[in-house]
């Protein structure tokens, strides 16, 4: 069963590969339209050394951002749980937040802090793109606390460290793990956004590579960075799926 | 071991609790048993300490008393081993006691499972490590709201067998929340049947305990005492 999930979508992407090599040869489309899968693969290997130092500044970009998230996102939510009025006040502003468009936003990020560093606006778009969710999950998490255990801690007169390190955090921590495989992809999405949005300003990372090709017409170029910046999504889900199985898979052995 | 005297309570303005009078002696089993709202989980919260009356007061013979809940879901820490979810009381105050623990497993028979989550076992065994996290804080009264209500009924049977070695054992007072007439009967030294948040009546089932506990279940005393609580809890108010 397990094999059988990790052939089914190999084989689908063979099959997609080839039909798509097929095509092209067959239609003639030209290459700057829609180059075939080899081209592309070609484009890869010839630019690989400029991709990939592309490709690291956009991770780094996407890691510190996401980290950033996580502290700001579980701080938040630890002082939301301990005052309802806190929580009441900042709630909507963190909304706000999340529901305006990272697209719109980031320019004015860029005028505020990327005129002389353009890293630090990158970030805190990025930011902005992925710290709801933890916020809300974190929050929900803390909220969770099973009633009955919480009165037996009464019972015991846990102190209200051992209350939060025994009772809520524990509790909480599965919801955080779930939060951070969207945040991860959501931190993702708002580097690239940034880095389009600043363009030629000094952002060197994988989108300013792929709209650099596009500019050019390599296409060929556009699609190789197009499929790292994939496969490095799909690795940052990959590598949060793997912490929550390693972190919980105790309790449910 | 314990005098509570009109005792009240409200929630807001509408009343839970009305001159609640009774006591609970050391070895003994006393039931709280009545309708859903009656009041009786407000009882046992009140006696924890969990709430605090409106008016009324709660008299303990011994000054430095422990306590010890089960709730009728398990309420154990997924995320914890059975040794640790059993341990919870030392761990909140501050002691380590491996052996502790393990004679609470022990008490429950429940050896073997020590370094299982509770994902893994089964309803039976859930209740049995919730009452030994209460074994293991050395409990002097036994508070139980509706604790085998969740199991089947020869589940039921066993607990029950089970929580009348353990009281005898360990000489506690123990508080037993039920909605079963006939659980109540043949765990209790006393029943007391409660109606709309007031004490209604108090009855002595009196079953001979020498007999096994299908005889006590046959036994004349035992039928008498489902029959008047039944009665008690007809009557209009």
């Amino acid at each position: 069963m397990k094999l059988k999930a990790i052939l089914l979508p190999i084989a689908a992407l063979v099959v997609l590969l080839v039909g798509w090599h097929v095509a092209v040869v067959a239609t003639g489309v030209p290459k700057f339209v829609l180059p075939t899968p080899v081209a592309v693969f070609q484009a890869l290997l010839d630019n690989f050394g400029g991709l990939m130092a592309a490709a690291w500044g956009t991770l780094r970009i996407t890691l510190f951002a996401l980290g950033l998230a996580i502290c700001t996102g579980v701080l938040l939510a630890l002082l939301f749980s301990l005052s309802r009025t806190f929580e009441m006040t900042v709630y909507p502003f963190a909304i706000v937040a999340q529901v305006t468009p990272i697209v719109s936003v980031a320019p004015l990020v860029l005028i505020w802090v990327g005129i002389d560093h353009v890293d630090r606006a990158l970030v805190i778009i990025a930011w902005l793109a992925a710290f709801f969710p933890i916020l809300a999950n974190m929050s929900a998490g803390l909220r969770a606390v099973d009633g009955n255990l919480n009165e037996l801690f009464t019972l015991y007169r846990a102190s209200r460290w051992q209350r939060f390190w025994r009772l809520s955090w524990p509790t909480a921590l599965p919801y955080l793990l779930a939060s951070l495989k969207v945040s991860g992809g959501l931190a993702l999405i708002g580097a690239v956004v940034a880095e389009f949005v600043a363009g030629s300003g000094g952002a060197t990372g994988l989108a300013w590579k792929i709209l650099e090709a596009g500019n050019r017409l390599q296409i060929e170029k556009m699609f190789a960075g197009l499929m790292i910046l994939s496969l490095m999504g799909v690795l940052i889900f990959y590598g949060f799926s793997l912490l929550e199985w390693v972190l919980m898979r105790r309790g449910r052995r | 071991m314990l005098t509570a005297q009109g005792l009240a309570f409200s929630y807001g303005d509408s009343p839970v609790l009305t001159d609640v009078d009774f006591r609970v002696c050391k070895g003994e089993i006393v039931s709280l048993l009545g309708p859903s709202g009656c009041g009786k989980s407000t009882v046992l919260r009140l006696v924890a300490g969990l709430l605090a009356p409106n008016s009324g007061s709660i008299a303990w013979d011994a000054a430095n008393h422990k306590v010890g809940f089960v709730f009728q879901d398990a309420a154990l820490m997924p995320w914890a081993t059975v040794a640790d979810n059993v341990a919870l009381p030392l761990t909140l105050a501050g002691e380590r006691n491996p052996e502790a623990i393990q004679r609470a497993l022990g008490a429950v028979g429940l050896d073997d499972l020590a370094g299982r989550y509770p994902d893994m076992l089964s309803g039976g065994q859930r209740m049995r490590v919730s009452i030994a996290r209460a074994l293991a804080s050395a409990p002097h009264l036994m508070l139980m709201d509706e604790p085998f209500a969740a199991l089947d009924e020869i589940l039921r049977f066993q607990m029950n067998r089970l929580l009348l070695d353990l009281t005898a054992e360990r000489g506690w007072g123990c508080l037993f929340v039920t909605h079963s007439l006939y659980e109540a009967a043949f765990l209790s030294d006393r029943v007391l049947v409660m109606r709309a948040g007031r004490i209604a009546g108090e009855i002595v089932p009196g079953l001979d305990r020498s007999l096994a506990p299908a005889a006590q279940r046959a036994s004349a005393p035992f039928m008498a005492a489902v029959a008047q609580i039944g009665q008690l809890l007809e009557e209009t108010p």
